[in-house]
C-alpha cells in the first residue's frame, strides 16, 4: 500500500522529465501535461477521502432510528444519484458564490472538489451502508455486553468489519471518480483532459495528444486500483475462504 | 447453599414481564439470585429462559416488573446500564467473537476500551486468561481458525477479562460439536469451583446436576420450579417438568 502511495508521487513529481524527451505535440508540452495530472490526482484525493466521510456518516444515517436524520440522507442520496455530475458541478460553481455569505470566494478548484465529494459520498453512502447491513448482529451484542459504548462499538467492531464488505464497492467509486474529475473542465479547472484538449488546439494533432491523456489515466487509475487492492489485504484477516 | 443470611443477592428480579408482539415471553418473573451460586436454568424450547437471561443485561428490554443488579436498577438510564454490563459478563451461544480481531485482541479489547487498561497491562492479563482455559498457543490466531470448542473457550476467557461479578451462559454448547461439548464444560466447572456467580441456560443435564447449586425450570414464561438439582432430578413437583426430564433423561 505504502509502495503503491509512493510510486503514485514518484510518477507524479518525475513524469514531466522522460514526457519532455518525446517529439512534439508531446515534449514541448510536457510540464502541462504532468500539471494537469497533479490537479486530477488532488481533485481524486480530496474528493475520495471526504467521500468516504460522507459516506460512513450518511450511511450511519440512513440505518438511524430518529426519523427526521434518515430522511435527510435519503434525500440527499436521492438528490444526488438522480441529477448529473455536470450539472451539480456547474451549481456548485454559479450558485454557491449568490448563497455563501459576502467575503467568502471559493476557487474553481474548491468547487470541483466540493461537488465531486458530494457527488461520491452519496454513492458511498449505500456501499457503507450494505457493509454495516452484513456485519452479524452477535458482533454487536457481544461488543455491547462487555461494556462497551455504542460509539466504540461502532469503531471498534462495527466499522472495520464492513469496511470488508464495503470497499470493493468503495474502491470501484473511486475508480470512476479519478475520471469523472474530468468534467471540472467545465468550470475551467485546468485537470488533465482539459490540458489535452487545450495542447491539440495549439498543435492540431489529436491522436497523439489523446492518446497520451489516456495512459496517464490508465496509470493513474491503476495505481489507485492497487492503493485499494493492498488496503483490502489488510482489512482481508480472519475471514472464511 | 442453606445458610441464606450470609448470602449477599447480587441479580433481583421482580414480576419481570416482556411480549414479543403477541407472545407473551416472560410472564411476572421473580427470582433472587446470590453471590457465588451457580444456577442452572432449564426447560423447553420457547420457555422463556434464553429471554430471561438475556433481559438480565438488557439484551432484551423487559416490559414491565424491576430488575435489580449488585444494587444498580436496569432501566433506561445508559450509566446504569454501562455499569451493569461492566460487572456482568456473557458468554453467547454463537460464540460472537470479533472475526477481524486476533484472539488474543479478542480478550483484550474490552479492558482496554472500558476499564482503560494499557495495551501491554491488557494483553498481559489476556495472555493469562488464555493461559487458563487453555489456549495460550493460539494467541495470534483468528477466531476462524479455531475450532468451536475453542472458540467457546476464547469468548469465556474475553468475559473473564472484565473480571464480572456474575457470567451469564447463553447455551453455551448448543451449537459445539459433540466432542467439543467437553472441553467447554471441564472450563466451566473449573470455573463455577472458583466461586465466581453462574446463571447458565443448558441442555446439559449432566453438568446442571453436577455442578449447579440451583435449578430453574422454566415452562410457558413462567418458573415452575425453583430447587435444588437433587430434588429436581429426583422428584420434579410438576408434571411437565416430569415430562421434559423422561425427553432428556437419556444418557446421564
Amino acid at each position: 500500500m505504502f509502495a503503491a502511495m509512493i510510486g503514485l508521487l514518484l510518477f507524479l513529481w518525475g513524469m514531466a522529465v522522460p514526457l519532455s524527451a518525446a517529439p512534439a505535440p508531446i515534449g514541448p508540452a510536457a510540464e502541462q501535461f504532468a500539471d494537469g495530472a497533479r490537479i486530477t490526482v488532488g481533485l481524486t484525493l480530496i474528493a475520495g477521502v471526504a467521500g468516504v466521510l460522507i459516506g460512513v456518516l450518511a450511511g450511519l444515517g440512513k440505518l438511524s432510528s430518529f426519523w427526521p436524520l434518515r430522511w435527510l440522507c435519503d434525500s440527499y442520496v436521492w438528490l444526488i444519484r438522480g441529477t448529473p455530475l455536470l450539472l451539480q458541478i456547474l451549481f456548485v460553481w454559479l450558485a454557491f458564490p449568490e448563497i455563501m455569505p459576502e467575503g467568502i470566494e471559493l476557487s474553481d478548484f474548491a468547487c470541483a472538489a466540493i461537488a465531486l465529494s458530494l457527488n461520491i459520498g452519496a454513492y458511498n453512502t449505500e456501499c457503507v451502508r450494505a457493509g454495516i447491513l452484513a456485519v452479524p448482529h452477535g458482533q454487536v451484542e457481544a461488543a455491547r455486553a462487555l461494556g462497551l459504548t455504542p460509539f466504540q462499538t461502532f469503531m471498534d467492531v462495527i466499522l472495520p468489519q464492513s469496511m470488508r464488505v464495503a470497499l470493493p464497492a468503495l474502491a470501484n467509486n473511486l475508480a470512476s471518480l479519478v475520471k469523472d474529475s474530468s468534467l471540472a473542465y467545465a468550470i475551467s479547472v485546468v485537470e488533465l483532459t482539459m490540458v489535452g484538449y487545450r495542447i491539440q488546439a495549439e498543435s492540431y494533432q489529436p491522436i497523439p495528444v489523446f492518446i497520451t491523456i489516456a495512459a496517464i489515466y490508465l496509470i493513474l487509475t491503476t495505481a489507485f486500483t492497487t492503493l485499494t487492492a493492498a488496503l483490502e489485504a489488510r482489512l482481508d484477516v480472519g475471514q472464511k475462504r | 447453599m442453606n445458610s441464606d443470611a450470609v448470602l449477599r443477592p447480587i441479580i433481583e428480579a421482580r414480576k419481570v414481564g416482556k411480549r414479543f408482539g403477541a407472545f407473551h415471553a416472560l410472564k411476572d418473573v421473580s427470582a433472587t439470585f446470590y453471590e457465588g451460586q451457580v444456577t442452572a436454568i432449564v426447560g423447553p424450547s420457547g420457555s422463556g429462559k434464553s429471554t430471561f437471561l438475556r433481559t438480565l443485561n438488557r439484551l432484551e428490554t423487559h416490559d414491565s416488573g424491576d430488575i435489580v443488579v449488585d444494587g444498580t436498577v436496569l432501566n433506561d438510564n445508559l450509566k446504569n446500564l454501562d455499569t451493569i454490563r461492566r460487572e456482568v459478563g456473557m458468554v453467547f451461544q454463537s460464540f460472537n467473537l470479533f472475526s477481524h480481531l486476533t484472539i488474543l485482541r479478542n480478550v483484550a479489547l474490552a479492558p482496554m476500551r472500558v476499564r482503560k487498561m494499557t495495551r501491554a497491562a491488557a494483553e498481559a492479563k489476556a495472555m493469562n486468561l488464555l493461559e487458563r482455559v487453555g489456549l495460550k498457543s493460539q494467541a495470534a490466531k483468528y477466531p476462524v481458525q479455531l475450532s468451536g470448542g475453542q472458540q467457546q473457550r476464547v469468548a469465556i476467557a474475553r468475559a473473564l477479562a472484565m473480571d464480572p461479578k456474575v457470567l451469564l451462559f447463553d447455551e453455551p454448547t448448543s451449537a459445539l460439536d459433540p466432542e467439543m461439548v467437553n472441553e467447554v464444560l471441564a472450563v466451566m466447572r473449573e470455573l463455577a469451583y472458583s466461586g465466581i456467580t453462574m446463571l447458565v441456560v443448558t441442555h446439559e443435564m449432566g453438568f446442571a446436576r453436577e455442578v449447579a447449586d440451583r435449578i430453574i425450570f422454566f415452562d410457558e414464561g413462567v418458573i415452575l420450579e425453583d430447587t435444588t438439582p437433587e430434588s429436581f432430578f429426583a422428584h420434579p413437583d410438576h408434571e411437565r417438568a416430569k415430562a421434559f426430564l423422561s425427553q432428556v433423561r437419556h444418557g446421564f
